[in-house]
């Protein structure tokens, strides 16, 4: 398949990316294109000019600021797998980050670009929903921070105006406890089900847990029934089940020829026992 | 593929059933979509979308089978095709209306088929572009059936809760067409020419809504922009209590 036509261009800085995307509503920010090629050879999508990010300076970089890791938005995949600051200050990131589809993607696809692109069945989405990560953008109006939790509003659909870029995100690393699970008929296929759950080992119990699901409903949401849950025990096996239950209980999964509702519910299901179990590793 | 659906009123099924057949009048609630032309028992209408980074626009016909104002039934069938050939989706669509309490519950049974490219994406994401599409267009009808209640009733926004009930029940015939010209100019003003998913959906939770669901849209546009009214009417008109 041929994409339909349509111009590019290449800025080499950040103020003249934005000029582009404020002076055509139908602009779209290229950065990796992993996602986005397809899309337009599919045909499915069709912009009048894509904005390369490639050349644009100043989104790279994994820095330690100490309670958050700050990411830039052209940061790759690859490049999360392999970074030590994130598998000892993110280690969720690391877990997360091998489900991405396959290496020569994960070469060339970025982070920022997966997160602007608010897949459901994205990692990403999934895991920066669980840690409370705040996104930097920029666009005609100036730099704006926003938090996840007022990010992702839909399947493909994040807050970020068509003429805003992000450029970093900024994520917490008080979240000690943590999990990552994925469900997928082969590793580095769109999940079928994705779960990712935080928590502040505090006394015992965890404290301001965060749980999200991905993939099985339609977007990226939190599951705050679980939440709710777990801030009400020390994590036991009990208390997974229980989470299992309540999770299965609190989603209206979506169902299509890879897995009907119900299947996507017990898949739920499970990933929760399972990433319930595993909140006690940071504590 | 088989999508059920329901939502209920709080209009009788009588004043819900002329909501819901008027074709022209509702088609437009879905922003970027409208009826192109009615010949004969055709209409056909258009419908542009745009999720994310997908933009599609599709064009479709849809005619009543079957429409028995006794029993409350109707049956759409409605093709759609993507302008860029991504692909046609055929649907069937039977709606059911049942008395429930002072409203009605409107039941939509769909027999869906899809073609052509968009169906082997290796995604789908059919059932849930239909519920979520079901929201979002109670919402615009909502909005459509408070303007309508408006300029013809200023006062019933205000009046006790007691009388919105009747007032609104009020007839909805000699009401529409003054009604859908000041609907029209409400919509066009807000929404251009795209259905944005942004705009619509706010916090809702949306389907996953992928590239079938874009063929999805021409098909059920047509239908739910019928179907899909009275749900909202009856939420606008609690609204206004």
């Amino acid at each position: 398949m041929k994409p339909p036509k349509f111009r590019y261009v290449a800025p080499r800085t950040l103020d003249e990316a934005v000029d582009h995307l404020a002076a055509d509503p139908d602009a779209k920010v290229l950065s990796g294109g992993q996602s986005l090629m397809p899309l337009l050879a599919m045909r499915l999508a069709a912009p009048s000019i894509l904005v390369d990010l490639q050349h644009v300076p100043g989104l790279d970089g994994i820095e330690d600021q100490g309670s958050s890791v700050l990411i830039g938005a052209g940061v790759t995949h690859r490049e999360i797998e392999r970074s030590d600051v994130i598998a000892q200050r993110l280690p969720i990131l690391s877990s997360a980050v091998v489900h991405i589809a396959h290496p020569q993607i994960r070469s060339r696809g970025t982070f920022g670009g997966s997160t602007a692109h608010a897949d459901p069945s994205g990692e990403w989405p999934t895991v920066l929903l669980a840690l409370g990560a705040t996104m930097h953008a920029v666009g005609p109006r100036g730099r704006r921070t926003i938090e996840a939790d007022d990010f992702f509003v839909g399947p493909f659909t994040s807050t970020l105006a068509e003429d805003e870029i992000l450029t970093h995100v900024s994520v917490p690393t008080t979240r000690t406890a943590w999990s990552f699970q994925e469900a997928a008929v082969k590793r580095g296929d769109y999940g079928l089900a994705l779960v990712a759950a935080t928590g502040i080992p505090r006394d015992g119990q965890l404290a301001e847990a965060r749980v999200t699901v991905g993939a099985a409903v339609g977007s990226v949401r939190r599951l705050t029934d679980v939440e709710r849950l777990l801030s009400q025990g020390p994590v036991t096996d009990a208390l997974a089940q229980e989470a299992a239950v309540t999770a299965a209980a609190s989603i209206d999964p979506i169902s299509d020829i890879h897995g009907n509702s119900e299947y996507r519910r017990k898949l739920v299901a499970s990933l929760v026992r399972r990433a319930v179990r595993e909140l006690t590793n940071g504590a | 593929m088989q999508l059920l659906n329901e939502f209920e009123v709080a209009l009788p099924p009588e004043k819900t059933w002329i909501l819901l057949t008027d074709l022209e009048k509702v088609a437009p609630c879905l922003p970027g979509a409208s009826i192109t032309s009615v010949e004969g028992d055709d209409f056909h209408g258009r419908a542009k979308i745009k999720v994310g980074p997908i933009t599609a626009e599709y064009k479709g016909v849809a005619q009543f089978k079957e429409l028995d104002e006794n029993a409350h039934t109707a049956v759409l069938l409605a093709r759609g095709k993507d302008a860029r050939g991504q692909g046609d989706a055929t649907a069937n669509v039977r709606a059911t209306l049942h008395p429930k309490g002072g409203g009605t519950r409107v039941v939509v049974e769909t027999e869906l088929a899809i073609t052509g490219k968009v169906a082997q994406f290796g995604r789908g994401v059919l059932a849930d572009v239909s519920g979520a599409l079901m929201t979002m267009f109670a919402q615009r009808l909502q909005e459509m059936v408070a303007a309508e209640d408006a300029p013809t009733r200023p006062a019933s926004a205000d009046s006790a809760a007691d009388d919105a009930r009747p007032q609104t029940t009020a007839p909805a015939r000699p009401a529409a067409p003054q009604a859908s010209s000041v609907q029209r100019g409400r919509v066009s003003d807000r929404d251009d020419e795209v259905l944005d998913v942004l705009a619509l959906a706010g916090g809702m939770s949306w389907a996953k809504a992928l590239p079938t669901g874009g063929a999805l849209v021409s098909v059920v546009a047509a239908l739910i922009s019928v179907f899909a009214a009275g749900y909202a009417s009856a939420r606008a008109r609690s609204a206004n209590r």
